[in-house]
């Protein structure tokens, strides 16, 4: 196997990256300092590349498809095209009045679309689905209900107590629910941050960590 | 009834309940929620001249939702006299702004002067991380291409020690911005959520680190605030009868169903 490819290299480099943006929180070294703060400016420009090759990956993919897969080759057609037409008029001089007016005119216009159908699932879910079944799913659904209500603002008109059981149920309840699972949360990156560095958890290496 | 059916005639009451108040709006009356009028009392409470961060990490797709609360935002911002540096985390958010700053109060203001545009920066938390420190180690140009040196906004600014607070919109990455931003620098975060986010960002609102708008709501809220009715206060007759209807859907389907559960238990099926 090749020498760069080893999964030792890997772990060591993503190892030295924790240890250095730890250290510098703690202890003031200006070489760490400096290190500490290249490593994120690094990080975006990785993050940048990573853009980059999922749009190739977009690409390739669905050329795939256009040559070898019949069923779905009217629609990766039409993603190809879309994808080749926005990528010159986005970098191309003189296409900018093309480029805004097709972004704001059609994207925006399609997006907002499918976004809106999301209205037409909730109110079939909130016909079918939510049902008070037992004991637990009564609860939830009253504490729907009354959130749901606190947050019309027709109803503040009707009767103030709505806001006030609204305002309740989400800085009470929530709250306290949300900080469990916030604080267990945080618990669970601290200790897989941990395996990380001691070299126990190599699953976001890919293959190189099933080595 | 046949579920096909009750599908149908919940699909034609959505569409005539949200449509007519969307080409003849109603006026019905709406109040100003505790958060909101947080957010508007901090601003106020800001000095002309001071700057901020602003990131909108939205897509298109949000417009509806969080357009109107980032047209009255940046609007009260500039009656103020507050210098706005705005950038964003999602690959959309500067073409959101784009979008709406037509809509937004701009007379008096110039690009350059009173705000600046940076464009996308791709990581996220360890973008912000980078921006906190400095900009112009990331960046020399902004989004439209002029160089940060030529932009007079530029001089008095380079990371959050600089700003007065951070603004984000949607929510999504609060987490982030208290991490890089709220809690290293000691300044107040303000987030112009989306309905959906809102719940989850309620314990850094009891926590006194995050102050929140909740959805179209809450731009309709500032609006009234800043007495410049927009799209917002358009969209609250919307909000209330799609919210009755939904109301009145979860009503229907659990009486149906207690209905159906009556009726078994009379057979001996239950």
């Amino acid at each position: 196997m090749s020498w760069i490819k080893r999964t030792e290299i890997t772990l060591t480099i993503g190892s030295f990256a924790i240890v250095v943006m730890l250290l510098s929180n703690f202890v003031d070294i200006p070489v760490l300092d400096f290190i500490s703060k290249i490593l994120p400016e690094w990080s975006v420009i990785i993050a940048s590349f990573a853009l980059g090759v999922g749009a190739i990956s977009t690409f390739v993919q669905n050329t795939d498809k256009i040559i070898n897969k019949p069923a779905e080759r009217p629609y990766s057609l039409v993603l190809i095209i879309s994808l080749v037409f926005m990528f010159i008029v986005a970098n191309v001089k003189g296409f900018e009045p093309i480029y805004k007016w097709t972004v704001n005119n059609v994207y925006q216009a399609l997006t907002g679309t499918v976004s809106s159908l999301l209205a037409f699932f909730i109110l079939t879910a909130a016909i079918r689905a939510l049902r008070g079944r037992n004991l637990n799913a009564s609860a939830m659904l009253v504490s729907t209900v009354l959130v749901i209500l606190g947050n019309t603002p027709l109803m503040a008109g009707v009767w103030s107590g709505f806001e006030t059981i609204k305002s309740w149920i989400m800085q009470v309840m929530n709250t306290a629910s949300k900080r469990g699972i916030m604080i267990s949360a945080a618990v669970g990156v601290l200790v897989m941050g941990f395996r990380v560095l001691i070299w126990l958890e190599r699953g976001f290496y890919g293959r190189l960590g099933e080595e | 009834m046949k579920e096909f059916h009750v599908r149908i005639v919940a699909v034609a009451l959505l569409f005539i309940c949200i449509g007519i108040p969307i080409i003849y709006p109603f006026g019905l009356p709406i109040s100003v929620s505790k958060e909101t009028l947080d957010v508007y009392n901090y601003v106020e409470s800001l000095n002309a001249g001071d700057i901020i961060y602003m990131t909108t990490d939205t897509g298109f797709s949000q417009i509806p939702e969080v357009g109107p609360p980032i047209v009255a935002f940046i609007t009260h911002c500039f009656r103020n006299d507050i210098r706005i540096v705005h950038f964003c985390l999602s690959t959309e958010g500067g073409l959101v702004l784009n979008f709406l700053m037509p809509s937004v109060e701009t007379s008096g203001k110039t690009y350059g002067v009173d705000w600046v545009e940076l464009g996308y920066f791709s990581g996220e938390e360890t973008a912000l991380a980078s921006l906190a420190i400095s900009i112009k180690d990331m960046v020399s140009v902004d989004f439209y291409g002029n160089n940060l040196e030529d932009l007079p906004l530029m001089e008095d600014v380079d990371g959050a020690k600089d700003i007065s607070l951070f603004v984000g919109v949607a929510g999504a990455l609060t987490g982030g911005y208290i991490r890089q931003i709220g809690d290293p620098f000691d300044l107040m975060i303000i987030v112009l959520a989306r309905a959906a986010n809102a719940p989850a960002l309620y314990p850094y609102v009891n926590a006194g680190q995050v102050k929140i708008t909740v959805g179209v709501r809450g731009g309709a809220e500032y609006e009234m605030l800043i007495n410049r009715p927009g799209e917002g206060l358009a969209t609250t007759d919307v909000i209330s009868i799609g919210h009755l209807l939904v109301v009145g859907g979860i009503i229907f389907g659990n009486s149906i169903f207690l209905y159906e559960r009556v009726n078994k238990k009379r057979r001996g099926e239950l």
